[in-house]
């Protein structure tokens, strides 16, 4: 006999275990902690079943609170699956477990044995799906005739990192689920013996059956079985006994983040609402993370830590011990070192001047292009290069990579040889060898654009149009410098061609001044004539999914194409935010990590790992983000952060407003526009998360709404309240605003209440009402009972030239036409979906330019006429995204369909995401990789990418 | 070979089959490009000293700077994890090697180096303008290199002095690309240099369209130019008669080497690894290390087993996974996997046949159709037990298999296999699979190449180290 098998006996009688427990305590019970565990196995206090760990044994918590670490599919706890043990009860049974989700996955298992392979479930399970904890079970007699398992679900969403008892009770004619002593759940749908598989894994910690196997990741300190279904008194008094034992959940403020400052360091920030001694514990082994530093009494936490190796999984939480020695402590954070591996520390070396003075002058005009461009990062053109002195002096000034042009070999070869000894070249700074007259290069790319060889011999290297084609809108600067000739009659000549240069009737116009011996011309792009925003996840808070780009259509060409590539994003099926354009740059949700990028030029401005920044399901409930000039607005749990979109720094933060409350809520909606901040509480647990595959498409649980208790307005830059509304049960996935008022559908339906959650089915479809505000104040504008328009899948509401459309679909699509000055309805349609799979029931529709494009129909906002019944033919999941002319959107990889000419493009070798991943904005189309996790090898290449036009088309 | 979690039994049983021949015979003592050969067989006749040691490591002052930086961590739908980068020939500098020197690119600072071997010192470099992300080819006497800026190169390989070069796409526009300012027609499929004839492909998105070439190697004049709307990324490879183009996450091209005609898009889980081994194209790592097999003669895919890498030497293949090195009789194995493929044709045929009869029963009361049905349910039964034994035989095909942590790269000098792994990189005793001798290196050891008793390893770090007797 193994020596493990020796010793468990002794084990348990050293414990003083009597294996014939009473009559009514458990069949089975396990303590997953060292003191009951030997090597792999860990002994039953019953007597009966001791369960056997695969994989690696680690310990963590507390003293009081030690448990076992479950590392997704590292290990997991197996028992015998032997259906004359006790610890399978036959005629009633309670599941109960204590444990703390660090991850949750789709659907996974605390403790069960189960089959569930579509038509064949049997067996009992106590576990969670996605958020939600959850029982099912298989009995002889299923009232409900199906033969199959019945689930009880807990509406509320765990939270990740939090201790919990739960505990599933049958005795034989009913079915419930206990969250932390209270009952969350039950059905009397089942009946009779548990109706168990031939076959099956009988399991703690993964869910393994014939056609599925999940992992979780999170801890484990006890589990039991009984042969009866405990009582609701018998639940919570167990749960009484032993809630004080465990650490609870820690709340700070904002945060924690997390910035690369470099390949090998990192720095972790968070704020709290008083000073407090929070720290930090981080490492690459959960179960023994090291203090790093303790920052003392503060508000501002800012830790850095160096010695990061490449290509590792870090974790880290962070922790605080009370006065009375409790521990309250956040869930586990995880940090992907990989991003960033490829990283260089570029430290330059001198370059060859000819004199002091002349580096004087060269650095003088670096510093004074730098700070004109107002850029820090993106690109530099510099045509006529010269001796590379300028393109040194940027480079080293900056972080802009420097692209020069000129037409010497010799002198090429010889700035280029001085510039890779200074270690910048091909890094920092490339030179091209070319005419100058004619730029090798796309469109638009360029922030800053020079020449050196103009600072020397007053010549402009090419004309002003060719300059212009490559610079940068939305602020990009065109400024040349030019030495002032000391002869009067030079200067003057000089004077006239530059004149002449200047004023050629195609290019814009620009400024000349002249300062000392240096002469500056300059004018600064503006914005694409006829380009457009995309600042909210349907383009605009009113929803319409169509920017109204003029540029868009056919014949668009790329523009950049590069990072972030797949390893930081989320997941492509779970229907994530879409990214926003603002102001020249775009916006860009991965997984838990926000992105700034330049729009032109795909240069990433700035990256935050933000672990508590997640929403999915967008179909159902919101987005996270809305911007607005300058600013990013994101979400994260109860509060908005203020991100300076230029440099990603949190300017201000925001909190769910009174009457809702920062330990109950969380902000749902957001939405900017003309000066205030829209928002919702969601009441915590309420707000899609998922991440681990979650597809969202079907009915069921992933068709319920989040819903809000409270509306408000806020001073977009004060954060100071303008206007609450609290009602129903606002849905989130109807808030429109547009023509001064704010819509939305509630339920006023008075069980929601006493059912206490952030998320709901088919309750939310009673006593619906169509509500609008006035958008300034909050005051009533009107409202109407809104009962025909079922939402089973989902429920959108639009805004386009007064009218409020209602799209909802359940058996078919719902479209309503009302005005939206009083509600009336103008007119209604239903139509069938093309196909219930892949978004065919919960597509977004888009309005352009009077019509309504709702696939497969495509209806006139007037009169609702359907002008066609068969538009799209999408292939894949995803939804449309709209320009001014152009509709794009997934058929296999990345298409746009030019309304004006009806042709069709596919951009190949690229796939999108499943919901909306596509933007037109700023005159391009803007594509973040949003595919990532597919396998989709008939897709080359997994990358962010951005189109233009060759031209720009006037609009 | 070690099975992935969560695979069926029917994929374990895949995971075991595989088709192997022989190498290509090399004459050249020399590495004159990537993987040694057109083929990238990895396999070289010229054994190493016995006791190696290192002479120098020559670290440039920058790290690759990799065009993609690898996939997604997990599958979510799938449940797939880790996945594997299907898109690594820039991740380290690869260096070719004549008795002398040994060269390489750089996608840090757009330059062709070259090296001296007996010192590490660089003797000459060249400026591209672009990332150099593909190793060089050697022959008679000149270096060809294809870059980011959409050039091939030939330089004379003693001086670097530029010899002629060639735009694939011309009149193509430079953008912003992979973080850099680069062509929208770049050559990322390196040089392949067969007889007096250059080939390589530019052009990365299908939509824009590029171009395979072949090209007097001589003077870069054009033997023959084909658009292609393909895109290409990885090492050329070539047959008698085709030309092998991997496709970065997506599966190789067949091409005509007579005149560059798409021939054929193999099937399988992708990858830019890719090894030609007479009648078998091998190529993958897939999505979470797999290894395709395809016939040469028909382009159909015959076999998927586990694997980030392969070389094969004689009747014997040698295959590398994440946690384990394996040898395995090829010989009896191909007999093995081809009649178990024959029989696995046959099902499906039969399988259809037996839907129609099925089909059929249901709508009439026959006697004789249900008699058919019978028939061929018990012919399917008959079939899958055979299948199933000869999987069963196919197991014991493999001759051993050992842990290894050396995952990266594989090659073959002589009597001897070398790993890379993270750290260190490993000589293996083909007959045992016992590592006889390790050393260390900077980074993950992702390439190796020998010549001249030198062994060359590049890793991740671009760091290139040279062992050779002691």
């Amino acid at each position: 006999m193994p020596v493990r098998h020796c010793l468990v006996p002794l084990l348990l009688f050293s414990l003083g275990v009597c294996p014939a427990w009473a009559a009514d305590g458990p069949v089975a019970h396990w303590r997953f902690d060292s003191g009951h565990t030997v090597e792999q196995t860990v002994a039953d206090l019953a007597g009966h079943a001791p369960a056997t760990i695969t994989g690696p044994v680690k310990f963590g918590g507390t003293a009081a609170s030690e448990s076992l670490l479950i590392n997704k599919a590292d290990n997991l706890v197996s028992l015998p699956y032997d259906l004359a043990q006790p610890a399978l009860p036959q005629e009633a049974i309670t599941v109960e477990a204590w444990v703390c989700v660090e991850q949750t996955v789709e659907f996974c298992n605390i403790l069960g044995a189960m089959q569930d392979n579509g038509g064949y479930q049997k067996g009992f399970m106590l576990g969670f799906r996605q958020s939600n904890f959850c029982f099912g079970l298989s009995s002889a007699k299923a009232d409900d005739g199906d033969g199959l398992i019945t689930w009880v679900r807990d509406r509320e969403s765990l939270q990740w990192g939090r201790w919990y008892h739960v505990a599933g009770t049958y005795d034989g004619a009913r079915l419930c689920l206990y969250v932390d002593g209270r009952l969350v759940d039950e059905s009397d749908k089942q009946s009779g013996p548990i109706n168990y598989p031939a076959a099956a894994s009988y399991l703690i910690g993964a869910l393994a059956d014939d056609d599925s196997k999940f992992y979780w990741r999170g801890w484990i300190r006890e589990a039991a079985v009984y042969d009866r279904g405990l009582s609701a008194d018998e639940i919570r008094a167990r749960y009484d006994a032993a809630r004080d034992q465990f650490p609870t959940r820690l709340h700070v403020a904002v945060g924690p983040w997390v910035e690369r400052l470099g390949r090998d360091r990192m720095r972790v920030s968070w704020r709290t609402e008083y000073p407090s001694p929070t720290r930090l514990v981080f490492g690459d082994d959960i179960t023994a993370l090291e203090t790093k530093e303790s920052p003392g009494l503060a508000t501002d936490h800012q830790i850095e830590i160096g010695g990061i190796e490449p290509k590792q999984m870090y974790f880290y939480r962070l922790a605080f011990q009370d006065v009375e020695g409790a521990l309250h402590w956040t869930r586990l954070h995880e940090y992907d070192s990989t991003y960033g591996f490829w990283d260089l520390d570029i430290q330059p070396g001198p370059f060859p001047y000819a004199s002091a003075e002349e580096q004087a002058r060269y650095g003088a005009i670096a510093d004074r292009l730098i700070k004109e461009a107002g850029v820090d990062k993106g690109y530099a053109l510099i045509i006529g290069n010269g001796e590379g002195r300028l393109a040194y002096e940027l480079a080293v000034r900056s972080r802009l990579k420097v692209v020069a042009l000129d037409d010497d070999a010799e002198r090429i070869r010889r700035v280029r040889k001085a510039l890779d000894e200074a270690g910048l070249y091909g890094v920092r700074v490339t030179i091209h060898e070319g005419r100058l007259a004619e730029l090798p290069y796309g469109y638009y790319f360029a922030n800053l654009v020079t020449s050196e060889s103009m600072l020397e011999d007053g010549r402009p290297p090419c004309t002003k149009e060719e300059m212009f084609r490559v610079l940068h809108p939305n602020g990009g600067l065109l400024m040349l410098g030019y030495r002032n000739a000391a002869d009067p009659a030079e200067a003057e000549h000089f004077g006239k061609r530059r004149e002449r240069w200047m004023n050629t009737p195609e290019a814009p116009e620009m400024a000349d001044t002249a300062e000392g011996e240096t002469g500056w011309m300059s004018c600064r792009r503006p914005a694409l004539p006829g380009s457009a925003e995309w600042t909210h996840q349907y383009a605009n808070p009113a929803n319409t999914t169509c920017s109204g780009d003029a540029l868009p259509g056919k014949d668009m060409r790329p523009l950049w194409f590069g990072g972030p590539g797949p390893r930081p994003m989320t997941d492509r099926g779970t229907r994530a935010p879409a990214p926003l354009y603002a102001d020249g740059r775009m916006y860009v949700q991965g997984d838990c990590r926000l992105f700034g990028l330049d729009a032109y030029n795909g240069t990433i401005l700035w990256e935050l790992d933000f672990p508590d920044l997640r929403r999915a399901n967008v179909p159902r409930g919101s987005s996270n983000m809305a911007a607005g000039g300058p600013t990013l607005y994101a979400v994260v749990r109860e509060k908005c952060l203020l991100i300076d979109g230029r440099t990603g720094g949190i300017t201000a933060t925001c909190d769910v407003p009174e009457p809702a409350a920062v330990s109950r809520h969380d902000w749902g909606y957001v939405a900017v526009q003309d000066g205030l901040l829209y928002g919702t509480a969601v009441k915590r647990g309420g707000l899609f998360i998922g991440a681990d595959g979650e597809w969202y498409d079907t009915k069921g649980d992933e068709s319920e709404k989040t819903v809000s208790e409270v509306l408000f307005a806020m001073n977009k830059n004060t954060g100071e309240s303008v206007w609450t509304y609290q009602g129903g049960a606002v849905i989130d996935s109807t808030l429109t605003i547009g023509g001064g008022r704010v819509y939305f559908v509630e339920s006023r339906n008075p069980a929601l209440a006493a059912l206490d959650s952030g998320r709901f089915g088919d309750e939310i479809m009673e006593d619906r009402f169509l509500v609008a505000l006035d958008a300034e104040d909050g005051s009533l504008l009107w409202e109407q009972p809104w009962a025909q328009a079922p939402a089973v899948y989902v429920h959108y509401l639009m805004y386009s030239d007064e009218k409020l459309v209602s799209v909802s679909s359940s058996d078919e699509w719902n479209v309503f036409c009302l005005n939206a000055v009083d509600g009336s309805q103008r007119w209604e349609r239903k139509y069938h979906w093309n196909r219930d799979n892949h978004g065919g029931t919960i597509q977004h529709p888009a309005i352009v330019a009077g019509k309504i494009y709702a696939e497969p129909c495509l209806l006139a906002l007037d009169s609702g006429e359907v002008a066609k019944d068969d538009i799209l033919g999408r292939g894949g999941c995803g939804t449309v995204s709209a320009a001014g002319h152009a509709i794009l959107f997934r058929d296999g990889t990345h298409t746009i369909w030019d309304l004006n000419t009806d042709r069709r493009e596919k951009w190949a070798d690229l796939r999108p995401g499943c919901w909306l991943g596509i933007i037109p904005a700023g005159g391009l189309v803007l594509a973040p990789e949003s595919s990532a996790g597919c396998w989709c090898s008939g897709t080359p290449m997994q990358t962010s990418i951005a189109f233009a036009l060759p031209e720009a088309r006037e609009p | 070979m070690g099975i992935p979690r969560r695979r069926t039994a029917g994929a374990r049983a895949a995971v075991l089959v595989i088709a192997l021949c022989l190498v290509a015979a090399v004459a050249q003592a020399d590495w004159p490009t990537y993987r040694h050969d057109n083929a990238r067989s990895g396999v070289t006749p010229e054994p190493l000293p016995g006791e190696l040691g290192e002479a120098w490591a020559h670290t440039p002052r920058y790290r690759p700077q990799p065009a993609w930086q690898g996939p997604a961590r997990t599958d979510g739908w799938h449940k797939s994890d880790p996945l594997k980068p299907r898109m690594i020939f820039d991740w380290a500098f690869h260096v070719v090697m004549d008795e002398q020197c040994a060269y390489f690119g750089s996608s840090a600072d757009d330059k062709i180096y070259c090296i001296e071997l007996a010192t590490g010192a660089e003797r000459w470099s060249f400026f591209t303008e672009g990332p150099v992300r593909l190793a060089p080819t050697l022959m008679d006497g000149k270096l060809y290199v294809g870059s980011d800026d959409g050039y091939v190169y030939c330089l004379d390989a003693a001086t670097g002095t530029l010899l002629w070069k060639f735009q694939g796409v011309p009149n193509t526009y430079r953008l912003p690309g992979n973080a850099r300012m680069m062509s929208l027609a770049p050559v990322r499929t390196g040089v392949l240099v067969d007889g007096d004839t250059a080939y390589f492909c530019s052009g990365l998105f299908s939509f824009e369209g590029g171009q395979v070439c072949a090209l007097n190697a001589a003077d870069g004049q054009v033997r023959w130019q084909k658009k292609t709307n393909q895109a290409l990324q990885g090492y050329l490879l070539a047959s008698k008669d085709r030309l092998y183009a991997p496709r970065g996450r997506s599966n190789p091209a067949v091409f005509d080497r007579e005149d560059g005609k798409l021939v054929k898009l193999l099937e399988g889980g992708g990858g830019s690894f890719a090894v030609l081994v007479e009648d078998y194209l091998f190529y993958g790592p897939g999505k979470t290390g797999q290894i395709e097999a395809a016939s040469t003669a028909t382009n159909e895919q015959i076999v998927t087993f586990e694997g980030n890498a392969l070389v094969v030497n004689g009747g014997i293949a040698y295959m590398q996974s994440d946690r384990e090195i394996a040898a395995m009789d090829r010989t009896r194995y191909l007999d093995l996997a081809s009649q178990r493929k024959a029989l696995e044709d046959e099902m499906e045929s039969l399988q259809d046949k037996l839907g129609e009869l099925e089909k059929a029963a249901r709508a009439q009361s026959d006697a004789q159709l249900d008699a058919d049905v019978t028939d061929m349910v018990r012919q399917l039964e008959d079939r899958r037990a055979r299948i199933a034994e000869l999987s069963a035989q196919m197991g014991s095909c493999m001759l051993w298999t050992k842990p290894s942590a050396h995952p990266y790269s594989l090659i073959m000098a002589g009597d001897r296999l070398f790993a890379g792994g993270t750290g260190d990189v490993a000589a293996i005793d083909p007959k045992t699979g016992d590592t006889t001798w390790t050393a260390p290196v900077n980074g993950r050891a992702l390439e190796m190449a020998i010549s001249g008793g030198r062994l060359l390893v590049s890793t991740d770090e671009g760091t290139i180290h040279c062992f050779t007797e002691k």
